[in-house]
């Protein structure tokens, strides 16, 4: 059996698509909610200034405070980039390695 | 062109390398580091549970000094835990970033010997909105197929 290049690098396409589509699936709605979160919670800290039950310094520390909160959310979502990635690389070599099996 | 007697060898080789030619870019999930996190969290929401329970002029830092150093034991060991782990650095930041708020807000309580109602309540939700990112983080690595 013929080792047929062109045919081998489209199944390694779509083994690795396939996987990128699955994963981005799941990386918009970790931003969306990432960023829903922190406009939650810069709410509940402009609603706790103006009932008083935080002063100005507490304020600006607060609105400091939600960007590392922000940076954290966002990690998970860099975490799911990089799972996503591995595992549509993975499936292309696996699709190649399956490919070179046949042709054997 | 190969040889004959090259071929066979050759392929061998490609099929033994790309066997093991598996990309790597983040640990795979550990269980034991999301049971650390889940136990993290509770303490930290427990001990602001506990302050929120007690009138704002008796909340004296004293009084709270033996919780603040367990409770920054039990957030460093699980950063030595989740730096430990090769290709692991979103969720080693993540407990950094948790480690860096808890040692700011002790200080704070220390300078000003109180904690008020306002701060102490932003703060148990950001903790506990930290905490879900970490077990989150962990979480996603069961998404990683072998």
């Amino acid at each position: 059996m013929g080792f047929k290049i062109e045919q081998v690098l489209n199944n390694m396409l779509d083994a690795a698509s396939e996987e990128v589509l699955d994963g981005w699936q799941d990386i918009k709605p970790c931003v969306e909610l990432a960023l829903q979160d922190e406009k939650d919670a810069l709410q509940d800290i402009v609603q706790a200034y103006e009932a008083g039950d935080l002063t100005n310094e507490d304020l600006e520390s607060q609105l400091e405070d939600e960007k590392v909160a922000l940076e954290t959310a966002l990690l998970v979502c860099r975490i799911k980039t990089k799972v996503m990635a591995q595992n549509a690389a993975n499936a292309a070599i696996n699709a190649l390695t399956a490919a070179i099996r046949l042709a054997i | 062109m190969l040889h004959n007697y090259k071929k066979p060898v050759f392929i061998f080789i490609l099929l033994v390398g790309l066997h093991g030619c598996a990309l790597k870019l983040v640990d795979d999930f550990n269980v034991a580091t999301y049971e650390a996190t889940l136990n993290t969290s509770k303490f930290v929401d427990r001990f602001y549970g506990g302050l929120l329970e007690t009138e704002t002029n008796k909340r004296p830092y004293r009084q709270y000094s033996a919780q603040y150093v367990e409770i920054e034991t039990e957030i460093r060991s699980l950063y030595m835990r989740n730096k430990a782990r090769p290709l692991n650095e979103e969720s080693t930041r993540i407990i950094d970033n948790i480690l860096g708020l808890w040692l700011k807000y002790k200080a704070r309580h220390k300078l000003r010997n109180t904690y008020s109602d306002g701060n102490a309540k932003l703060e148990r939700k950001r903790f506990s909105k930290m905490f879900i990112s970490a077990l989150n983080a962990e979480e996603a690595k069961k998404e990683i197929k072998q």
